[in-house]
């Protein structure tokens, strides 16, 4: 499905005027219905005991440049009965349109595209669900995007958490999300365990995910040359994922939370719509285009810090998160935000993220023509090294004892090296760097229905 | 992940656990690590949870890992859709 402009601008009308809505509202609760207890709302008990509760949420993504635009609505339903018994299920729809890179690097001039040869050896044709397939011309000095990108997910979730026997508390969940070329589904088992008078939380949690790829154009050859014949229509990845975590409270006003997170992935992790340029070592001009090819395996290791330090209604919220994966890319992420309440109803939530990531062992910008081609390459922007921030502002309102609005609108800018003097030709002067900046807003109903 | 890795890994992990342990078994009662039962109001509010909006937090997991190599922390690693 192709987005039409007029629901896009209905979805921003209706955000905005959500957003806008807050404060006003705001002001109307205050005057009319004093139910809120004394304090603001969100310093009332998170507990919800013998309740239902209804949860839709709208998120609007723009990348800039004209790249990705996704719509993503979610609806959910979670029901806690007075026991403490939890079943909550939650439907998720994404809407995704736009142009996104494909590997190759900016030229001097005109790059034309096309995808692999089917195994029958027609030409291959536009797709009309994704279009990925189909060829494109990439103009002089614009980064090599295809254009055709659009694709529909829908995704399912359901989960349980069983009373607790003796201390411990089990969880289950399933998830299942399914794109034209891309589907997934992955289950998993929580137990966790409180000590000490509920001062300290062990928690274990496994989850296995099994995704199967389905190219429209098939599975190219790795490292085989641009628009060979697919060797394939479909290919598996397997993903076991463990985290272990400790949650301990330190002063009646402190909490902080460490997890330990590993996970093994095996199967197919190449993006098939991804290529690598062959660059000419005298010209620095691109000459042709190979597929890219990844490893069959990537265990993925993190270890994650999170503090909430409550000074009266005031609450901070750091996160830390050191990251390592099997492909040699090291990760840092740092989160702060601030929970400020605002009158007796509302709150507003300042935010700042940083992340930096190294370069994966296998990425390259692009491969010289007369070396040697290695077994692993991949020009994805996401496995090269980057910095990105965000800034952000997240907010709740209580709108009466039953309804509550939230919301957050987010600026998120990856930055990287662009410029390589060492690199052959013209290809010195090519900026190199395929990162994005995009913004989201997000609003959100949460209704209580008992 | 490396052997030293892992025993570091453990070493905090069960270094954590006896000070939480230790304080709560009054070894070192000055320490007083922890909240009393009736000390626990400011830790049962909303703003006090780990996860305050889930959704919100869902919706900027997914952006995370459709751009980034990182994942997982807060959670489980896996992503359960074809954007990385």
């Amino acid at each position: 499905m192709q987005l039409k402009p007029g629901g896009i601008a209905a979805t921003i009308g209706a955000l905005a005027a959500g957003l806008v809505a807050l404060p006003a509202a705001a002001q109307q609760q205050q005057q009319d219905a004093p139910s809120v207890a004394p304090g603001n709302a969100y310093d009332q008990s998170a507990s919800d005991v013998d309740a239902l509760v209804a949860d839709s949420a709208v998120l609007y993504y723009q990348e800039d440049g004209g790249r990705v635009r996704a719509v993503e609505a979610e609806t959910g339903l979670a029901w806690t009965g007075a026991d403490g018994l939890a079943v909550s299920g939650r439907f998720t729809y994404d809407s995704l349109t736009g142009a996104t890179p494909n590997g190759a690097t900016r030229a001097r001039y005109d790059q034309d595209f096309i995808g692999p040869l089917p195994a029958g050896g027609h030409l291959p044709a536009a797709d009309t669900r994704t279009g990925a397939s189909g060829a494109y011309t990439a103009p002089a000095g614009t980064l090599p995007v295809d254009p055709h990108f659009k694709d529909q997910r829908k995704a399912g979730d359901l989960g349980l958490t069983l009373p607790a026997r003796a201390g411990f508390r089990l969880s289950l969940g399933g998830n299942a999300s399914w794109e034209s070329d891309y589907t997934s589904w992955s289950w998993r088992v929580g137990l966790a365990k409180d000590l000490f008078d509920k001062n300290t939380t062990l928690s274990l949690g496994y989850n296995y995910e099994h995704d199967e790829s389905k190219p429209i154009t098939g599975i190219p050859m790795p490292l085989g040359s641009m628009g060979d014949p697919a060797i394939g229509k479909q290919r598996i990845k397997r993903v076991d994922s463990l985290v272990l975590g400790i949650t301990q409270v330190l002063t009646p006003a402190w909490l902080v939370q460490f997890n330990w997170s590993t996970g093994n992935s095996r199967g197919y992790h190449t993006d098939p719509y991804k290529l690598v340029t062959l660059t000419d070592r005298d010209s620095g001009d691109p000459f042709f285009y190979v597929y890219e090819s990844r490893p069959r395996r990537r265990i993925r290791n993190s270890l994650f810090l999170a503090s909430k330090l409550a000074l009266g209604s005031y609450v901070t919220d750091a996160t830390a998160r050191w990251y390592h994966d099997s492909w040699g890319i090291t990760a840092w992420t740092f989160g702060l935000s601030e929970h400020l309440p605002a009158g007796r109803s509302a709150y507003v939530e300042p935010l700042v993220r940083y992340y930096h990531q190294s370069k994966a062992d296998f990425f390259r910008n692009y491969l010289l023509l007369d070396e040697p081609t290695p077994t692993y390459v991949s020009a994805d922007s996401r496995l090269g090294a980057f910095g990105a921030w965000t800034f952000g502002l997240k907010g709740g309102v209580h709108l009466s004892d039953r309804v509550e609005l939230y919301g957050s609108a987010q600026r998120y800018v990856q930055n990287g090296k662009r410029f390589y003097r060492d690199a052959p030709g013209t290809m010195a002067k090519v900026d190199l760097f395929a990162g994005s900046r995009s913004t989201s807003l997000v609003a959100g109903l949460r209704y209580h229905l008992r | 992940m490396s052997v030293d890795r892992r025993l570091a890994l453990l070493a905090l992990t069960a270094g954590t656990l006896a000070l939480a342990a230790c304080a709560h078994d009054g070894a070192a009662p000055h320490l007083k690590l922890g909240a009393r039962p009736w000390e626990r109001d400011v830790l049962a509010r909303k703003s006090m949870q780990l996860a305050v909006e889930p959704a919100l937090l869902a919706f900027d997991d997914h952006t995370y890992f459709s751009k980034e190599a990182a994942a997982g922390g807060r959670g489980f690693d896996g992503g359960g859709c074809g954007c990385n």
